[in-house]
């Protein structure tokens, strides 16, 4: 008969502690339960909390959830077995303050994708622009380093949140509503309450121009070449690239329907002396 | 005049396409205002489904059916043309209504409605079609930063039940309570509307009756809209669109009133 004690010694040592083969079983089993409670928990989680936050905060829960659980069950796994983290532990910190020096970068990406999750300057789906460094798309995925962007001309952006993090940031979605800002110039000799009423007629038959806050139309200066009108409306913001480029046409083409001179760029020339082009003399 | 005497009004509506459910046998054809609606059969199950605006083709649709098609042109929530940007309707009083304080009123308003197709043969909404007669409105309740944006639609207040734009328009009966110790202006009604609430007769339509309550919360007065329990609308020669039923909501009105 085969002696099993010879194949199994009743105690080994491993990391410096003597350990069973059933210390092992016990820590194996410790493990399996942590992995299991983990898939557990995560899927728990998800159905009940994960379904009420945003998209990127739901991935990081996930994550924090599941790999917290599996490295508790490492950790009590080899606790079981007498192993003492004391050494290991300083040995961490020290490994810790030279990594981090080498890696000053890669944390404070971290660290600015975490306060971003707080701080929630935007989401994914948003329209943004990062202004410092002159970019601007739709975020696709804000991850723990980088935020990453598809631009409106359909590249791929990929930003470090630090530089996020830190740069000024324009979110075109966070309010419900944008405002559309232009400049209609007219002739001098047209009338400027009929040009005004024939402005604000226009932004009414547009749906997507907002009644209240009221569009406002006002002279806003008496330039070279013709009488300067502002243009303010605001419109949903998702409808504000497509309501910049429909407005300006709309209303030209109105005025030009009731006669409103859009006046060329002009300059009166008075001459000091008579002109010697005979024609003009004539 | 009650909703009772409105029957008077029905022969006006006669000259109009009704609202109701429709089977389809070979060719339907309806007008709603600049809308012309056409479901021809073209093959063993398949429909071919048009809409034209001011006689220009807007909408083409094919629909599979392997039995007898029907239809539902109903009134529907006025949030989808020509885009759905909110849930929510802003009924603004032309002339603001003073209630006393701790006092009660009944008065008729009108509300903007859009014109829904859908089937009505498969037991779930199946929408094929939504259309505005007129043109829409929107503003914003509230602030750019947090308020909402509503369908906006101006609206006389009457104490009498009103005459309803055809195809563009439903009345609906609010009941305003005063709680508050003060007297109140109410210059807006905002509440969300998704479902398709909607009495008809023939082309008129009537919403559910809302019930809006003035009190006093902290230090700002506020008003809490939803559905009456008193179900006017509710009587036998009106038809409830039942599409989408909206049970029941609670909107809180807190800013402004």
């Amino acid at each position: 008969m085969v002696d099993l004690t010879s194949i199994f010694p009743s105690k080994f040592e491993f990391l410096g502690a003597e350990i069973t083969p059933l210390e092992i079983l016990i820590s194996i089993a410790i493990f399996a339960i942590g992995v299991i409670l983990a898939r557990v928990l995560r899927m728990t989680v998800l159905r009940y909390v994960g379904v009420h936050l945003p998209e990127e905060t739901r991935r990081g829960v996930n994550r924090a959830v599941y790999w917290g659980i599996i490295i508790l069950a490492g950790l009590a796994a080899l606790s079981n077995q007498g192993v003492d983290f004391t050494g290991a532990l300083l040995g961490a910190g020290i490994f810790g303050i030279i990594i981090g020096f080498a890696t000053q970068s890669l944390v404070a990406n971290l660290i600015s994708g975490l306060f971003m999750q707080i701080d929630k300057p935007m989401k994914i789906g948003d329209p943004v622009e990062i202004v410092d460094s002159n970019v601007a798309g739709v975020v696709t995925e804000l991850a723990a380093f980088s935020t990453r962007l598809r631009m409106f001309d359909g590249t791929y952006a990929r930003l470090p949140n630090e530089k996020v993090f830190t740069s000024q940031i324009r979110n075109f979605s966070k309010n419900i509503a944008r405002r559309v800002e232009f400049q209609v110039s007219i002739g001098y000799k047209e009338d400027i309450v009929q040009a005004i009423a024939v402005i604000n007629k226009t932004l009414y038959d547009i749906p997507m121009v907002l009644i209240e806050p009221a569009p406002n139309v006002f002279v806003d200066t008496l330039a070279e070449s013709g009488v300067n009108i502002n243009v303010f409306a605001w419109v949903p913001w998702q409808h504000w690239f497509h309501m910049r480029q429909q407005l300006v046409g709309q209303i030209k083409k109105q005025l030009d329907a009731v006669g409103v001179e859009l006046p060329y760029p002009q300059r009166v020339i008075w001459f000091a002396e008579p002109s010697k082009n005979p024609l003009k003399n004539a | 005049m009650t909703l009772k005497d409105s029957v008077a009004k029905k022969e006006v509506s006669e000259e109009f396409d009704m609202f109701g459910d429709y089977t389809i046998e070979q060719k339907l054809d309806k007008r709603y205002g600049d809308e012309k609606l056409l479901m021809i059969k073209t093959g063993p199950s398949m429909y071919g489904y048009q809409r034209f605006h001011k006689e220009q083709l807007a909408v083409e649709k094919v629909i599979a059916s392997d039995k007898t098609l029907k239809l539902g042109i109903f009134p529907f929530a006025p949030i989808h043309t020509p885009e759905k940007v909110g849930d929510y309707v802003m009924l603004k009083l032309i002339t603001p209504l003073v209630l006393e304080s701790q006092s009660r009123v009944v008065a008729y308003l009108t509300m903007p409605i859009e014109i829904g197709v859908v089937r009505s043969d498969t037991g779930e909404v199946n929408m094929i079609d939504v259309f505005s007669v007129g043109l829409q409105y929107y503003a914003i309740y509230g602030t750019p930063e947090n308020g909402l944006l509503c369908r906006y639609h101006l609206t006389r207040i009457s104490a009498e039940m009103p005459k309803a734009a055809i195809y563009q328009e439903a009345v609906v009966k609010v009941h305003f309570i005063n709680q508050t110790r003060k007297v109140i202006t109410i210059n807006r009604v905002v509440f969300p509307v998704v479902g398709t609430n909607f009495y008809v007769r023939g082309a008129e339509a009537y919403y559910n009756d809302l019930d809006m309550v003035v009190s006093d919360r902290l230090s700002n007065t506020v008003a809490g809209v939803r559905f009456s329990s008193v179900k006017s609308g509710a009587s036998t020669e009106w038809a409830l669109s039942e599409a989408l039923l909206k049970q029941q909501f609670k909107f809180i009105m807190e800013w402004g009133l």
